[in-house]
């Protein structure tokens, strides 16, 4: 069942339960107040035929209750003709309970009215009969000179009826005001609930992979707060898979890029090994077998170092320390072969930073022979260290053969070579990079990569300085 | 095609309940007050209290109790011109009035130089009566007297006698002490009087009697008279 339905059977239910309840008390309330005034007319009313009794049997003191009977039924006559159908009915009683003289309706019992008087002066009675309601009250009579009893029946069968009639008419009212209720609330209900269905839409297109997929609720309370949250998880989504779609393709591409570079130096070998074995070979071709075969195999050795480096740059974290750059500078001084350009370092002050020197060095060291292998033209690769606002800023930069800006795009990723036969030459395997990338990344910082088509190449690292 | 049939029996179900709900509901007023009636129709009654009940001790004065009767017993009069009742009647009735007249002088209750003359019962008159509250009066049209008195007693609760005298009212707090010992009701311990500055109505009451005297000269006439007061309105008296 749907929640605005719920809604509507909830309200309908707590209004009926409200109403009739409340309309319940209310009609008893005034019914209760319309039986006190009667009660207290009745009261009244029955004091003064009290006296008015004792006043006609004045007369009859002493005799015998056939003079009693004619004084009160001719004081009933005069009732009847003064007051008509509003002169209250009553019995006389003789002291041991005899109905002397009565015009009481035959359906009230002489018992039920005897008892009613033997109640006293202060009680009274309600007594049903058929759909005839009466009130009771029962007097001794005072100055008659015997005890007898004086019971009056007002008859209050309207105020009953009245109360059933108000009971009819609140009964039709209030399904007049369920159903009008019903409607109303089923509306509101499904007006009140239409931005829930809304988020139930864009949830189901999401979980179809609709990640665009949003809700638009511009109210102010909880859902239009929910509808925000849920655009905001749906942007992060999208996002995240995006981000893992994007991680996907560059896994395939590291996957296939990563078999290209195992396949071709393992058919070599493959090659060259199978040559060795199936027959005897000139000295010449066994030299140049062996030669291609070791070169490989160095390739592929050099290249499982490098991806093991870069696994491991992903997986550890790196720990930094305040480093001297001056050291750093001194290291990859000596970490690098002979080369045929020449190679100036230059530091501004003495600076210091936060960095893992090792890795630092390997940085630097990859990003020099890139530039030593982009061919400079002026036969220099210049590293410098710069202080600026945000840290230390050290570049490698060149006037060699630069990148276009498509290749900047990719030249990064593993893998990936500019010129790749030239790379393959010498010893190259595409990740050098990706490594420096990964080094940057792991010093809280990222590589910048300037480089014009035949103007050149200066590659940054901007390194956090080491507090003193 | 399981669940959506399950769907349909669930909500199908919900929906009779609903309505089995709503139904009871609706019924709450009128079994409400079956129960109610049930309680009132087995349950005896406390009758109301009657305010302005006379006490037993004071029901056993016949004045008293008679007037605080009247106050329930009143409108069933009947009215006799002269002319209406026979000669021997009428001089019985008209002896019977200067009688009582008579004892109010004699009492004190009546300064004696208002007393009214055989003369003044002359001419026509209207008797009104009523046997339910035992009270009888008589309006002289000529001299304008009005005596009214309880049967049964015999004793004077009003008489109106025209007067240019209007030094008669000097001693009205004397008169009314007079007019106590007359009707018998000077025993009654809380008589309270009423300002004698206040006006041309001098007045005494007691709450335990129920009972409101008063003796005022209004412009050419005397006026004493008894009535029953409830307790609500005795207590205005005193403010």
């Amino acid at each position: 069942m749907k929640f605005a339905q719920k809604l509507t059977i909830a309200i309908l239910l707590l209004l009926c339960l409200a109403l009739s309840v409340g309309g319940a008390f209310s009609i008893q309330q005034n019914f209760a107040h319309a039986l006190a005034v009667a009660e207290k007319q009745d009261t009244l009313l029955h004091l003064r035929e009290c006296y008015s009794m004792e006043r006609a049997l004045t007369k009859t003191q002493e005799k015998k209750n056939t003079e009693k009977f004619l004084a009160a039924q001719q004081y009933a006559l005069e009732q009847q003709a003064a007051f008509g159908q509003s002169s209250p009915p009553f019995t006389l009683f003789s002291a041991t309970g005899t109905p002397i003289y009565s015009n009481i309706p035959w359906q009230v019992t002489y018992m039920e009215q005897w008892q009613t008087a033997q109640m006293g002066r202060n009680s009274g009675r309600y007594l049903k009969k058929e759909d005839r309601y009466f009130l009771l009250l029962g007097s001794p009579l005072e100055e008659t000179g015997e005890n007898l009893w004086f019971v009056n029946a007002f008859e209050v069968t309207d105020l009953f009826s009245e109360r059933e009639r108000q009971l009819r008419q609140y009964g039709v009212l209030e399904l007049a005001v369920l159903a009008l209720a019903g409607i109303a609330a089923a509306l509101v209900a499904r007006l009140l609930t239409r931005p829930l269905r809304r988020l139930e839409q864009a949830s189901r297109k999401i979980a179809q992979g609709t990640y665009s997929s949003r809700v638009q609720i511009s109210s102010k309370d909880e859902l239009g707060r929910l509808g925000e949250s849920f655009n905001a998880m749906a942007g992060a989504v999208e996002e995240h898979m995006a981000a893992l779609e994007e991680e996907g393709q560059k896994q395939k591409r590291f996957v296939a890029a990563f078999t290209h570079e195992i396949k071709t130096p393992m058919t070599a070998i493959l090659g060259y090994a199978n040559l060795l074995r199936s027959a005897e070979q000139p000295a010449e071709k066994r030299q140049l077998a062996a030669n291609y075969i070791y070169h490989e195999a160095n390739r592929l050795e050099h290249l499982s170092r490098s991806l093991l480096a870069l696994l491991g740059l992903e997986k550890e974290t790196v720990r930094l320390e305040p480093t001297a750059l001056s050291a750093v500078l001194a290291d990859l001084r000596r970490s690098l072969p002979k080369l045929d350009i020449e190679l100036q370092t230059q530091c501004e002050g003495e600076g210091r930073v936060l960095a893992d020197r090792v890795l630092l060095v390997d940085l630097l060291r990859n990003l020099v022979l890139n530039a030593v292998n982009a061919q400079p033209a002026d036969g220099v690769v210049r590293v410098q260290c710069k202080p600026t606002a945000g840290g230390w800023l050290v570049t490698v930069a060149d006037k060699g053969r630069g990148m276009s800006p498509k290749e900047l795009e990719k030249v990064l990723e593993p893998f990936y070579r500019v010129d790749k036969s030239r790379a393959r030459e010498s010893g190259g395997n595409g990740l050098g990079l990706s490594l420096c990338d990964r080094i940057a990344k792991a010093h809280g910082s990222a590589l910048q990569i300037e480089s014009s088509p035949g103007k050149g190449t200066v590659v940054s690292v901007l390194l956090k300085e080491a507090e003193e | 095609m399981k669940k959506s049939w399950l769907d349909c029996l669930k909500n199908g179900s919900i929906l009779l309940l609903t309505l089995l709900c709503c139904t009871l509901f609706l019924r709450i007023p009128k079994l409400w007050g079956r129960w109610c009636d049930e309680r009132l129709l087995n349950t005896p009654l406390q009758r109301p209290a009657v305010e302005g009940m006379l006490s037993p001790e004071e029901k056993e004065i016949p004045l008293l109790n008679a007037l605080y009767k009247k106050r329930y017993l009143g409108g069933n009069s009947t009215y006799k011109s002269s002319g209406e009742i026979s000669a021997s009647e009428e001089a019985q009735l008209k002896e019977k009035v200067s009688e009582m007249i008579g004892r109010l002088v004699e009492a004190g209750v009546i300064p004696a130089e208002l007393a009214p003359g055989e003369e003044s019962f002359a001419g026509e008159y209207q008797l009104k009566s009523d046997e339910l509250s035992g009270f009888e009066s008589i309006h002289f049209e000529k001299s304008r007297i009005v005596v009214e008195w309880h049967k049964e007693t015999g004793r004077v609760i009003g008489c109106q006698v025209p007067t240019e005298n209007a030094e008669a009212l000097k001693d009205a707090s004397v008169l009314l002490e007079n007019y106590k010992t007359y009707l018998e009701i000077e025993n009654l311990d809380d008589w309270k009087q009423s300002d004698p500055k206040n006006g041309s109505v001098q007045a005494c009451w007691s709450e335990k009697g129920q009972a409101y005297l008063h003796c005022s000269g209004k412009p050419n006439c005397f006026e004493i008279g008894i009535i029953s007061l409830p307790p609500v309105e005795m207590k205005k008296l005193d403010g």
